[in-house]
């Protein structure tokens, strides 16, 4: 998973045909602008949750509190 | 503009006191329907013969029996990603239009019914419901009945442009990230999104499973409250709703607001903004007599995270249908979801471990207070194809920008409700009273204050 990440953010159009490949989406290339875009945008969603701070500690002990 | 036609709980009294009939009240909203639809868009199907006949069968029980229940004769409608037993849910898409039609009702639907309402119609949506403006390429947009020339907002934007143009008196609608409160705001009247798990999903189609509501649009908050109460209760059928006792609210509905704790969100919901949209917020918080601020932490980065998984979600459920059929999706919506079906799985559990620590983040707030006054969305309706708009000086992209001040709410299931601010002669704009969850009760009463004191309304947009 960390080896994905790292792949989207380094080159977002290369990982974009790579991945649609491997789950067997098939972009038109009249489409192939729009979707990186859009990927584009969803990899700032991520960087903008991680934030300065980072992402809180998991808290594997939730799922049993009330 | 008008005071419109009667609302729910003034027909239901008429009713009960013999002052008319469900099928004299039909046949006044079918006829209505008929007027305006082919303008506004509201409705993918009308439901006339339907209707009529539950409208007589009402009218038999209430000769029988005297009582045809809390809503007796009310025309409503609902979102069309709503199971209605005999008729194709399309959740806004041509895909689904070839489905056989649903067996059954949804839970919501039925439980309206059962309290004596009339389903008069299914209404138009964003495709999927994954939108904020009912530009819907297959079935058309739906206009705002303010002005026609500007989207209703969405993605429930039927629902609530039927309820602004005195079609119906109540519809449900479903909100994931703002998809009931936009649009009420954008038309101008009430649009209630209950505690995530409050009511009964179950016969709907999901956007995001872990964020989709079931919602309320009403003329007003009796109205609002009458339904609410009418909707809740545990449903097996749906694992997210709660087996909590239902909490009516109509017995308390006016028990002022004397002893809550009434604050307006600062930070981040005071930017982002028109003036105006502002200026709504602090008309609402004078009328309540709030004077404190506070600070939902981390409300940006609680969008960032909302729209990250909600694309996730939705990208997980349609995967078959991106694979098998893209082309017959809205391609805006094909290309946003094909991109989040790539994206890695790391993103996703980032921004839930983030969630979680944004709802203790918020719990902790609400120590502190009872109530939360934020806007409804930055601007009034954008117009129909507009894609940015500027806002505070800078141009902004209006979809990603309508949800600004509900995604961070309904992130973690806070119950809200949009009022409409009465601006004469200018176009609506909705005010969110937020509570911590189960406690929809306190905005309700918060709300028929500011429906007393005339500080928020909604009138019928007349033609």
């Amino acid at each position: 998973m960390a080896e994905d990440a790292a792949d989207a953010t380094a080159d977002p159009t290369a990982y974009v045909d790579h991945a649609a490949k491997l789950l067997g989406l098939a972009i038109a290339p009249g489409n192939h602008g729009a979707v990186v875009a859009n990927f584009r945008n969803l990899m700032d969603l991520a960087e903008a949750v991680r934030g300065a701070a980072g992402v809180p500690p998991d808290d594997p002990l939730a799922l049993f509190r009330p | 503009m008008s005071r419109g036609p009667p609302g729910a709980a003034a027909i239901a009294a008429a009713l009960r006191d013999g002052r008319t009939t469900a099928q004299a009240v039909v046949a006044q909203a079918l006829e209505t329907i008929t007027a305006l639809d082919p303008a506004l868009n509201c409705f993918t199907a009308t439901l006339a013969d339907e209707a009529r006949a539950a409208a007589r069968r009402t009218d038999a029980a209430i000769a029988d029996k005297g009582d045809g229940g809390a809503l007796a004769g009310v025309p409503f409608a609902v979102k069309n990603l709503f199971d209605i037993e005999g008729l194709t849910t399309l959740a806004g898409s041509r895909l689904y239009a070839s489905n056989p039609a649903a067996e059954r009702d949804a839970t919501a639907v039925a439980r309206l019914r059962a309290a004596g309402a009339v389903l008069v119609g299914a209404l138009n949506m964003d495709e999927f419901a994954f939108g904020f403006t009912t530009e819907n390429p297959h079935y058309g947009p739906t206009r705002n009945p303010h002005d026609r020339q500007r989207s209703a907002g969405g993605s429930s934007g039927g629902a609530a442009a039927s309820v602004a143009a005195g079609m119906v008196p109540l519809a449900l609608g479903s909100d994931t990230n703002g998809s009931v409160r936009v649009p009420a705001a954008l038309c101008g009247v009430f649009g209630f999104k209950p505690t995530y798990g409050r009511l009964s999903r179950a016969g709907t189609v999901a956007l995001a499973p872990s964020f989709d509501h079931v919602g309320i649009f009403a003329g007003s908050v009796g109205d609002i409250a009458l339904a609410f109460d009418v909707l809740q209760g545990s449903d097996a059928r749906d694992p997210a709703c709660t087996g909590r006792q239902p909490w009516p609210s109509l017995p308390v509905l006016d028990d002022g607001i004397e002893g809550l704790r009434i604050a307006v969100a600062d930070g981040y919901f005071a930017t982002g903004a028109v003036d105006e949209a502002l200026d709504a917020v602090a008309h609402v918080a004078e009328a309540l007599g709030a004077t404190s601020r506070v600070r939902l932490p981390e409300a940006e980065r609680a969008r960032a995270a909302a729209m990250l998984i909600t694309a996730c979600e939705a990208a997980a459920l349609h995967l078959d249908v991106l694979r098998a059929n893209p082309d017959a999706l809205d391609a805006r919506i094909r290309d946003r979801l094909t991109a989040a079906a790539l994206a890695p799985a790391g993103w996703v559990h980032d921004a839930q471990r983030f969630r979680r620590a944004y709802r203790d983040g918020v719990t902790a707030l609400f120590s502190q207070v009872d109530l939360v006054l934020a806007p409804t969305t930055p601007f009034p309706a954008p117009g129909l194809g507009q894609d940015t708009i500027e806002v505070a000086g800078c141009e902004v992209a209006v979809l990603p920008a309508l949800g600004r001040f509900t995604a961070p709410v309904s992130f973690i299931g806070l119950p809200a409700l949009s009022v409409p601010v009465r601006r004469p002669g200018k176009l609506p704009l909705g005010v969110q009273i937020i509570a911590r969850p189960w406690h929809e009760a306190l905005i309700l009463r918060a709300a028929r204050v500011l429906e007393d004191k005339g500080t928020v309304g909604a009138t019928v947009a007349t033609p």
